[in-house]
């Protein structure tokens, strides 16, 4: 897109030793970075055991628990909008987080992460994740699919 | 370049200005990576701060999709450029442009004049001097690696793109998509295109301009005083 657009035939004879050399610790390099691209920060496993601490921390009525594993700003906005404080409410019974225990624990059915987000889908529930320091938090929860539409959220920030 | 050019001055300064043309374009290049990395994390970071999550340092996003797409696109419209005119050119003439071959010339031409095989001189590369697959392969070595580097930008711009994207989409709390079905959809054709419509305006200017404009002392114009009929002649 930005290219200078260079043409002309070349006069110099082929690539020397020394590019040589260049090119064979650039691309091991480049590649190097790629997997550490592709490995970096929290994984699939960590989500999973998020949710099913969410889910935990909420049977058990552990609502500071709960609230802990929640984007600050989502945990604000569940306070603001049950106008009790957020460790109330996301243990109320029929609170945002009813249908992720609904049958008493959590069955993670499947988790999806891309880049710094996740998302991992309950059999009774959606919610997604973000990178957080070293680990996940939840960033929405109570998540109902809308047709070509985002998700509809019970808990989001 | 200047006259007399290939037996320079020895020393380390020497051995620079003798390739001078390549550090200058690896400083470059590598400057303007890092201000692409340090402009595009603070894109990055504005959408985070938005939605209310942590903003990233320089280093979390130098190893992230976000930051690899945006670098591979560009990365594969450029080798697709020089792919597409160092194979082009071969076939392809423009009469009074300095960067096609003489009229006449046009075709992989002979091997008198390529120096290959009984016509190799004795500074030829090895594998010029040889027959068969060596030869077959030497003589394309260029646009298979221009090439190759081209098609792994790209497969490497939807890689990075799919996880892009889908994480974008997971910030707005929408469904994350495959990178099979990434590879149909508008946002990958998107960056595909707008980089290769530029790439190809860039060498038809070049081409062009390049019939009727001078750039003294450049091997990329025609001499000041060429005419502007003149073909296949560099300054």
């Amino acid at each position: 897109m930005r290219s200078a657009g260079r043409a002309g035939r070349s006069k110099t004879p082929g690539v020397r030793p020394a590019r040589r050399r260049a090119a064979r610790v650039l691309v091991p390099a480049g590649l190097a970075v790629l997997a550490v691209a592709g490995c970096a920060g929290p994984g699939p496993d960590d989500a999973r055991d998020v949710v099913s601490a969410l889910g935990d921390a909420v049977v058990a009525g552990d609502g500071a628990a709960a609230c802990a594993l929640l984007l600050p700003d989502a945990a604000d906005a569940l306070a603001e909008e049950s106008g009790e404080p957020c460790a109330q409410a996301v243990t109320a019974p029929d609170g945002p987080l009813a249908d992720l225990v609904a049958t008493g624990r959590v069955v993670v059915e499947d988790v999806h992460v891309a880049g710094r987000q996740a998302q991992v889908v309950t059999a009774d529930d959606t919610l997604f994740l973000a990178v957080s320091g070293d680990g996940w938090v939840v960033t929405a929860a109570g998540c109902t699919p809308r047709e070509d539409r985002p998700y509809d959220c019970e808990v989001e920030a | 370049m200047s006259a007399g050019s290939g037996k320079g001055p020895g020393g380390v300064l020497g051995g620079l200005r003798a390739s001078s043309l390549s550090l200058f374009f690896a400083v470059v290049f590598l400057a303007s990576l890092v201000a692409q990395a340090v402009s595009g994390v603070a894109v990055f970071n504005a959408d985070q701060r938005s939605a209310g999550l942590e903003p990233l340092t320089l280093g979390q996003y130098v190893l992230s999709s976000a930051f690899w797409v945006d670098v591979t696109e560009n990365w594969q419209s450029e080798y697709l450029q020089f792919l597409l005119f160092i194979t082009a050119t071969v076939w392809f003439v423009q009469r009074g442009s300095p960067e096609s071959k003489k009229l006449d010339q046009a075709g992989r031409e002979s091997d008198e004049d390529q120096k290959v095989g009984e016509h190799a001189t004795d500074d030829s590369p090895a594998w010029a001097r040889t027959r068969g697959w060596r030869l077959t392969l030497y003589s394309r070595s260029l646009s298979l690696v221009m090439g190759a580097i081209f098609v792994g930008s790209w497969a490497a711009q939807s890689a990075a793109g799919a996880v892009a994207f889908s994480e974008e989409r997971l910030r707005d709390l929408e469904d994350p998509v495959p990178w099979t079905e990434y590879l149909s959809m508008p946002d990958f054709w998107s960056r595909t295109f707008q980089n290769w419509q530029s790439e190809m305006l860039a060498v038809l200017s070049m081409v062009v301009l390049a019939i009727f404009l001078r750039e003294r002392g450049s091997p990329e114009s025609k001499p000041v005083g060429s005419s502007h009929e003149a073909t296949g002649v560099e300054g």
